[in-house]
């Protein structure tokens, strides 16, 4: 039996939640009060923590816990997933930063909240074997959200996808020489059809898109997508042929 | 008188400050030359020596011995079954497979695949398609039947990159049957361990870069211009002066095609480019030039090799010679007419002396008699000193050539001394040989050997007046030292730097007869270094002098060969003309000695030797013989010119042969080899001419 | 029998005194010339046996002079003595390049002088040499 914790601040959204998730599979937990969460936890052992994060007052708030959670020793290894408004991209982005492991992105269906669900908790088993996930589905979405945004979002949102979800999963194994070398690479090859992905950044085990914005100025937001899709599947494909411990969910 | 007016003018030219003059104004040009050159050519060695190991240490041979450390610890570490190693240049790359476990054939290839692919990623070169990769695979225990091959997969592997200054230059594969059979802290060590390394190295190559720079930096400041090329004939180094001298921008880059074009424009195509051959030594040659201003040029050239002995590339200094050169022309030319200038009058005195000497112009008296003779007595000994002047100016700028041959030293030292015998019984002094039972030969100049021997026996002999001279020789490792040793007055140990030195006289002179000139031993000196051996004198005062001089030992007779002929190489690529060597060789010596009487084959010998130096009627060549094989090395003669020779000389020894009913018993073999048609060096240009022989 | 005749060609009047006085105490009759020029006049008016020739003249050394002996009908097989102050090889070759018979030095042994002198004047006691 899987242990969910659910925040929202919509008590009857979270009846519906509750209702779904009935079960056998799931144990499912909900609280409407934000400061119950911490305690909660600290209580009993959950495997996920949902947080349905549409509220902008207490958003902050969520994102900090996040933070923490990803810090503290005993939490950081329960995954987050956060329910959000998909049009969000600031949202998303500053989640994303925050270490959110998750996202299911209204407005959805309940088949396909529970298929998320199932995912999520496939990937928790697998990392429990010593792989990790790459969860490119749901990159590949995030991206695809970009692609709607305007250039703002698109500066703001790719870079955090690509160095919080990528880099920083796979910079622990294959370590920082090889990952300059392979962008190198990248710039060269997806360069020669868009010249502004030559100038991406990489400093600090981060990539920095300030330069390309400013060579990229004509160019529309459309391209600026079709380019860094192709700069982030080709990334992954090189990722791939290093190490057999990351594993590239496509599902 | 007008004698005594033409004497005393020429004693008057003869004063200190103009011998003086004779030898400071021009400065022994060629030995300074060649110092200079010997402290470049250091500089030099280390320059090459910085560019042979930046090249040596380039990035594919240092990582593999990286890559074989790595793969060793690996196995500690982790739990694999196959590691494998790809290393990679711009040309080429080294594919290494080592399998710790029996693993089928399959399981390798994925492993080979996964690897290359992960590099063919990176780098975007195929590696599945390039042809110059080498694959080297190791495996413990037996293939895998092909039974259990479905089950052998490839279910665990990472690559670890290596990387030098942000390039990849290889990558390690460790590949596991297991599931997760590495965790993320194996991986993390070995890419630790794998970045130390890159690191490591780049910090080796920053320090050899420093040290680059500053050699380049002092070869960038040198007068002298230098230049390197490379195996390839590109241009390595060239300094501002080289720049300068050849006419180019010094600022400015030159390329291997401007750099041939303006030696051929200076008409020396050959004397430095990527197919220049040459011999083990260095070669100088001096080059006319004509723009801006006519000069000259002095250039020394050698080769660049790493410690394997592999050949790197050439380098070659050049030197503005001009005024140099012009002071030096000065200089002999100035001697050569003050010599000649003295000579004249010289004469003159002489013969006017001698004819009244002779009572051609009518009876003289007795004290006429004694007076003419003093008279004439310090002509020569006038005439002498000019000789010995014009000697010791040859020899101190380096113009004295040798005509160096075998010489017998036993029999040399034998003759001098008998020479002596008269003079040293007359004194009461007792005359000593001391020699070995073996023959002791040297590559010399018989008689400028002889001449040393002169000098230091004349030496003993004016400065003993008990006891004993004692002429003494014997063979070391290698050389052959000679010593004369007497009993006399002995020198000073102040004195002793300076007896080498011009005009340095020490001691009283009691005796009667020839007085020196003061320049002896200079001129020994002299001779001794240009055979390149060493003189010098052990003494103390009353108790006698010891004077010893080396002379370097040919063993065997390839040895003495070739070092004939490098010298006539050296003379040929100096005077930019060929040379040619003939080979003339007794077969079957050994049965020969059973065959003949020794008395018989030792004449023959001898006569043949002395056939063919009386065959050449040309200075400057030259005949060497060992044992049963004789050398004639000809100057300036060319393919057809030696086939005519050879020709002549096969013709005179035959008829020489047929005339003592020879022609049965002794088979005579020949050959010959020009300089530089049939090789460039000497052993190529032996083994030529003596194809046939021995 | 006739005297043999000597041209002696040197700029230096006194040693062409003394050895005047060297040969005609030995029975040669000596003819003079002080420069080039006139050495090769004289040779070629009045045929001597044998000329010795000295090398640093004016109006032509004594290469030149000899050369040019050597390309005349009236003089080409008059034997030549260089004699001369120049000593080195190169001089020595050089004179035989230009058809001298023999070379001698200054100062000379009047005994080799005349020795010389004789051989070149009856070349049929001597080997020919290459």
């Amino acid at each position: 039996m899987k242990k969910i914790l659910l925040f929202g601040q919509d008590k009857e959204q979270n009846q519906v939640f509750s209702e779904w998730l009935k079960g056998e599979k799931y144990q499912i937990v909900t609280t409407e009060n934000f400061e119950q969460v911490f305690p909660f936890l600290s209580l009993k052992k959950y495997d996920v923590l949902i947080v349905d994060i549409d509220f902008p007052e207490i958003m902050e708030h969520i994102l900090d816990l996040c933070r923490r959670l990803k810090k503290d020793q005993k939490f950081s290894e329960i995954p987050i997933t956060v329910v959000a408004y998909k049009k969000n991209n600031k949202l998303i982005a500053s989640a994303i930063e925050a270490g959110v492991d998750n996202f299911i992105l209204k407005p959805f269906e309940t088949k396909s909240f529970l298929n998320r669900l199932d995912t999520i908790f496939e990937h928790i088993e697998l990392k429990s074997k010593g792989k990790k996930i790459l969860d490119l589905n749901f990159i590949s979405y995030l991206i695809n959200l970009t692609g709607e945004a305007n250039r703002e979002d698109f500066f703001e949102l790719f870079p955090v996808i690509f160095n919080r979800l990528i880099i920083d999963k796979v910079m622990g194994i294959i370590g920082k020489p090889i990952i300059v070398i392979m962008l190198k690479r990248l710039g060269d090859i997806i360069g020669e059809d868009y010249k502004f992905v030559k100038e991406v950044r990489f400093e600090n085990g981060k990539i920095f898109l300030d330069k390309v914005d400013k060579v990229s100025q004509e160019v529309p937001v459309e391209k600026l997508v079709i380019a860094f899709r192709d700069y982030l599947h080709g990334f992954l494909q090189i990722v791939l042929t290093l190490t057999s411990n990351i594993l590239m969910d496509r599902k | 008188m007008k004698n005594t007016k033409v004497t005393s003018n020429i004693i008057k030219y003869l004063d200190e400050d103009r011998l003086e003059y004779l030898n400071i104004r021009g400065k022994p040009l060629t030995k300074n030359i060649k110092k200079t050159n010997q402290e470049l050519q250091r500089k030099l060695d280390e320059l090459s020596l910085l560019y042979e190991s930046s090249k040596e240490i380039s990035y594919t041979l240092d990582y593999q011995e990286l890559v074989s450390i790595i793969m060793d610890s690996l196995y500690k570490v982790v739990d694999y079954q196959v590691c494998a190693s790809l290393l990679f240049g711009e040309e080429e790359g080294k594919l290494n497979i080592r399998a710790t476990h029996p693993v089928s054939e399959l399981f390798i290839q994925e492993v080979k695949s996964k690897l290359l692919e992960s590099v063919t990623y990176i780098t975007g070169r195929n590696f599945f398609i390039e042809e110059k990769l080498s694959m080297r695979i190791e495996r413990k225990g037996k293939v895998q039947s092909e039974e259990g091959e479905h089950k052998e997969k490839v279910r665990s592997f990472f690559n670890v990159p290596l990387t030098f200054q942000d390039k990849l230059v290889g990558m390690i594969n460790v590949s596991s049957l297991k599931e997760n059979a590495f965790s993320d802290d194996d991986i993390r060590i070995i890419y630790a361990m794998a970045n130390q390394a890159s690191m490591a190295i780049e910090r080796l190559m920053t320090i050899i870069s420093t040290e680059k720079s500053k050699m380049e930096a002092m070869v960038r400041s040198m007068v002298e211009g230098v230049i390197m090329i490379d195996t390839q004939g590109e241009v390595v180094i060239m300094n501002p002066a080289a720049k300068k001298l050849l006419g180019f921008n010094p600022d400015k880059q030159v390329t291997s095609q401007q750099l041939a074009q303006s030696f051929q424009e200076l008409r020396e195509d050959k004397l430095f480019n990527k197919e220049t051959h040459f011999t083990e030594e260095e070669v100088s040659k001096e080059i006319y030039f004509t723009k801006p201003k006519p000069g000259i040029l002095y250039t020394a050239r050698s080769l660049v090799k790493n410690t394997k002995g592999e050949k790197l590339g050439l380098v070659m200094t050049i030197r503005d010679i001009t005024a140099e050169k012009k002071v030096d022309r000065m200089k002999t030319e100035f001697i050569s007419t003050v010599s000649h200038e003295l000579r004249t009058p010289l004469s003159i005195t002489r013969e006017g002396i001698s004819l009244v000497l002779d009572k051609i112009p009518g009876k003289i008296n007795k004290k006429q008699d004694k007076i003419l003779s003093m008279a004439k007595n310090n002509i020569d000994r006038l005439a002498r000193i000019i000789s010995s002047l014009l000697d010791i100016s040859k020899i101190e700028s380096g113009k004295v050539e040798l005509k160096r041959g075998l010489v017998n030293i036993k029999r040399l030292i034998e003759q001098v001394a008998s020479s002596f015998e008269p003079k040293t019984k007359e004194k009461g002094l007792e005359l000593k040989i001391s020699l070995p039972q073996e023959e002791i030969e040297a590559y010399a100049e018989d008689d400028k050997i002889i001449e040393v021997f002169i000098n230091l026996l004349g030496n003993a002999l004016k400065f003993t007046e008990k006891g004993y001279i004692e002429v003494s020789a014997k063979e070391l490792e290698n050389e052959i030292e000679c010593t004369v040793k007497d009993t006399g007055i002995g020198l000073a140990t102040d004195d002793l730097p300076r007896v080498f030195g011009k005009f340095q006289q020490f001691g009283r002179v009691d005796s009667e007869g020839e007085k020196g000139t003061g320049l002896g031993l200079s001129i020994s000196k002299g001779i001794v270094e240009a055979h390149h051996g060493k003189i010098w004198v052990e003494s103390t005062l009353g108790r006698g002098s010891k004077f010893i001089f080396t002379l370097p030992k040919y063993t065997t007779c390839k040895e003495l060969f070739y070092a004939c002929i490098n010298n006539g190489i050296q003379k040929a690529i100096k005077m930019n003309s060929k040379m040619s060597l003939i080979t003339v060789a007794v077969f079957e010596l050994d049965q020969l000695k059973k065959k003949l009487s020794q008395h018989i084959l030792d004449s023959t010998l001898k006569d043949i030797e002395e056939m063919l130096r009386n065959n050449n009627c040309r200075t400057g060549d030259v005949v060497v013989n060992k044992n049963n094989q004789n050398i004639v090395l000809l100057n300036n003669c060319d393919q057809k010119n030696v086939l005519k020779v050879e020709g002549r000389i096969k013709k005179t020894l035959d008829g020489y042969l047929k005339d003592r009913n020879l022609t049965s018993k002794i088979k005579l073999g020949f050959g010959s080899a020009t300089y530089p048609d049939d090789g460039l060096y000497a052993e190529k240009l032996f083994n030529k001419a003596s194809k046939g022989l021995m | 029998m006739n005297k043999k005749r000597i041209l002696v060609v040197d700029d230096e009047k006194d040693f062409v005194e003394m050895i005047k006085f060297r040969l005609e105490a030995n029975g040669y009759e000596v003819m003079a010339a002080f420069d080039g020029i006139q050495g090769v006049t004289i040779a070629k008016k009045n045929k001597p046996d044998l000329i010795i020739l000295d090398v640093m003249m004016p109006a032509g050394g004594g290469y030149l002079v000899c050369e040019r002996l050597k390309l005349s009908s009236f003089t080409w097989s008059i034997p030549v003595i260089f004699l001369t102050a120049k000593s080195r090889p190169e001089d020595e070759a050089k004179a035989y390049e230009v058809g001298a018979k023999y070379y001698l030095t200054k100062p000379y042994e009047p005994e080799i002088l005349l020795d010389t002198v004789k051989k070149a004047l009856n070349p049929s006691e001597e080997d020919e040499s290459e």
